[in-house]
């Protein structure tokens, strides 16, 4: 029996009960989907990921902070020090860094690194002409940041105008008529100064941005206003009071060192490589989450293979025991049930994993787009070749692992089963 | 050339255990030479099936032992058992035994696949022997769509189609009627006569058992004490 003669009479055998064979392929086509699907989420974002930090270039700054941005594990009391009623407003989830601690960590740099340290925005409200005053939250400059707009233009940084881009929900409320009508007009800012009291920064509202499942829903300027938002932070502050920092960075040629250098210090510091690692833990989490859901459907759809085949040879006994009278041997007849196996687990998954590229390819941009992610670059789902070529491959071997016992069974058979069958 | 080609030690066969236990066998020897054409004959449930079973080392016996050219069939590897069949032996039985989902070429194709020999070969040497039994024009039917007569044919055409030395037929035209069965009964005498393959063949026909070279008559699992077969000697 050559190997085109077993895979011929494996094909007839598979579909010899269509149906059966249809439901078989169906099961290891919901695992190997899944496996599919997972796998182009898991490369996608990770490609996006580490297309960021290259994009970012960053890679040479380490950011420094009083605790851990994921100190939620680990919060505890702070002892209060008298002169920290100047840090007023502060964020300090990842606590605060004063004058004392700035001098800490720039004693641990190398005479080559240089460092910035970051004061915090103390923003409270705007409002548009005297109207209503809506809490506003700020969340930082972001160069380059851009936006899905309805009306208006993205923010510039080649101007010395402070311009800002509102979400749309906003607009009626703060008085405008509509999205178009809010572009080109000012609103006032309110900021809480060091001194308790609070100024007013105007800004341009230049563009209004779709609201959106994820992102886009708050107000962000450029970098003209970020300046003018921290002056007003920081107005009334006396010479000699004390300063405060959010965070400081730190670029170098070895972020490794200074992370650890700074860290020793008792510092919580954070280089783009590990922040993104902390990204991809977490994706990878969800990614082990969902290989292990696809793992169970695989699982089960073995033992419907067992299943499946253990029913065919039953009712292929006397066939079985006809070829062993002519002659076939018991290895052969294993393999053919093997094959058969081998073959369901192929067609599953190549089937599945065709329909999980098709899905991802179609879907990806769908979702994206839906959540309002428009992030150039980030494909949600990307397949690499090697990760397909190796979903069909496991699964196959999956497949050949159920096909054991029916295969062991049939080898067992001898031509006295066929013979005796018809008495 | 004397030494025989096949031959049975002694053989016992028993079903069931316990309350149940039936020896189907009790002792039985016979031999035969290369080309012989022997006839086992015997009433409904005597045990010539389970003997021409044993001879064709399709079942293994619970006594004694049978040999195929001078060689102990029972301490053969199970791969050189099946070889032996696959190679040496043809098998004709009362139910065709076809593969129904299969063409008639595939099923007589089947032992050639078997053992190995190339799919040209394969198709050659089938339609060589389906034009000797007649059935070239269906060689590309399905096996389900031929009549009785043309099915156990089909079986013969499978049986010799990897040049058997022994064929075995247990009841071969028994499901046949008058004139088919006649053909296969000619067919087989043919091969026997013109091909020199030894013929073992179970009938309940005394014409059919007439034409063979020897007679062999099983009463309750042993050869019937007056059959001239028996006392031919065994070696
Ligand atoms: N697998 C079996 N289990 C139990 N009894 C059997 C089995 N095969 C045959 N027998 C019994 O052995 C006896 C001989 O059977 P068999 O060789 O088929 O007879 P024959 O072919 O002469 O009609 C019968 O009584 C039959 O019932
Ligand atoms: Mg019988």
């Amino acid at each position: 029996m050559t190997p085109r003669d077993l895979l011929r009479s494996a094909g007839r055998n598979t579909f010899r009960r269509p149906l059966r064979a249809f439901l078989t392929i169906v099961a290891i086509a919901i695992g190997a989907f899944t496996f599919t699907v997972t796998s182009g989420l898991g490369t996608g974002i990770n490609t996006y990921i580490d297309s960021q930090t290259r994009a970012v270039g960053a890679s040479r700054t380490v950011q420094v902070t009083g605790t851990s941005v994921m100190s939620f594990l680990n919060e505890r009391m702070e002892v209060y020090r008298d002169d920290m009623d100047t840090a007023r407003g502060m964020d300090v989830g990842s606590g605060i860094l004063g004058e004392e601690d700035l001098q800490r960590i720039t004693s641990a740099l190398g005479p080559d690194d240089e460092y910035s340290a970051n004061r915090q925005v103390s923003a409270l409200y705007y409002s548009h002409d005297g109207g209503q005053r809506y809490r506003f939250v700020y969340n930082g400059y972001w160069p380059g940041k851009t936006a899905n707009l309805v009306a208006g233009d993205q923010l510039r940084d080649d101007t010395d105008q402070a311009q800002l881009i509102v979400p749309s929900y906003a607009t009626r409320p703060l008085g405008f008529a509509s999205a178009q009508d809010a572009v080109g007009r000012t609103v006032e800012i309110g900021v809480l100064g060091q001194d308790g009291e609070v100024r007013t920064v105007p800004g341009t509202v230049v563009g209004v941005q779709e609201k959106s499942l994820i992102g886009g829903n708050l107000p962000f300027g450029n970098q003209v206003l970020d300046d003018a938002l921290q002056d007003a932070s920081w107005a009334g502050s006396a010479e000699d009071d004390a300063q405060w920092y959010s965070s400081v960075l730190v670029t170098g040629e070895d972020p490794d060192r200074i992370s650890r250098d700074v860290a020793a210090q008792g510092y919580a510091t954070a280089t783009a490589e590990q922040t993104v690692g902390d990204y991809k833990s977490i994706v990878n989490g969800i990614l082990l989450l969902l290989n292990l859901l696809a793992g169970v459907a695989i699982v089960a759809a073995m033992f419907g293979i067992v299943n499946t085949l253990m029913m065919s040879i039953q009712e292929r006994t006397r066939q079985i025991g006809m070829f062993r009278a002519l002659g076939m041997g018991r290895r052969r007849v294993f393999s053919s049930v093997a094959l058969e196996a081998a073959l369901l687990g192929v067609i599953g998954s190549v089937v599945a994993v065709a329909l999980g590229v098709l899905a991802g390819r179609l879907l990806g941009p769908m979702a994206l787009d839906l959540a309002g992610l428009d992030l150039p670059g980030l494909e949600l789902f990307a397949f690499d070749a090697t990760s397909l070529v190796a979903i069909v491959l496991g699964v196959t071997v999956a497949a050949l692992v159920a096909a054991l016992p029916p295969a062991l069974r049939a080898a067992r058979m001898d031509p006295m089963d066929a013979l005796r069958e018809n008495r | 050339m004397n030494a025989p080609q096949l031959e049975a030690e002694d053989l016992e066969k028993v079903y069931g255990s316990g309350e149940n236990r039936f020896r189907a066998l009790k002792g039985v020897s016979l031999s035969a030479r290369t080309g012989d054409s022997l006839a086992i004959v015997g009433r409904s449930g005597s045990g010539k099936s389970t003997l021409l079973h044993l001879l064709g080392a399709l079942d293994r016996p619970d006594g004694g032992r049978v040999r195929y050219e001078g060689e102990p069939v029972d301490t053969m590897s199970t791969r050189d058992q099946d070889r032996m069949r696959n190679r040496e032996f043809g098998f004709v039985f009362q139910q065709f035994h076809l593969e129904e989902r299969a063409s008639v070429l595939e099923n007589v194709a089947l032992p050639m696949m078997i053992a190995k020999v190339p799919a040209k070969e394969r198709r050659e040497r089938a339609l060589e022997v389906l034009d000797r039994l007649g059935l070239a024009d269906r060689a590309d039917e399905n096996a389900a769509n031929l009549s009785g007569g043309q099915r156990q044919r089909v079986a013969m055409a499978r049986a010799l189609a990897n040049r058997p030395r022994v064929i075995f037929a247990d009841e071969p035209t028994g499901a046949l009627d008058v004139e088919n069965g006649a053909t296969v009964a000619d067919l087989l005498f043919e091969l026997n006569r013109d091909d020199g393959i030894t013929l073992v063949l179970i009938t309940h026909s005394t014409d059919l058992a007439r034409r063979c070279g020897r007679r062999v008559t099983i009463v309750d699992g042993e050869l019937a004490p007056d059959d001239p077969a028996a006392t031919e000697p065994v070696r």
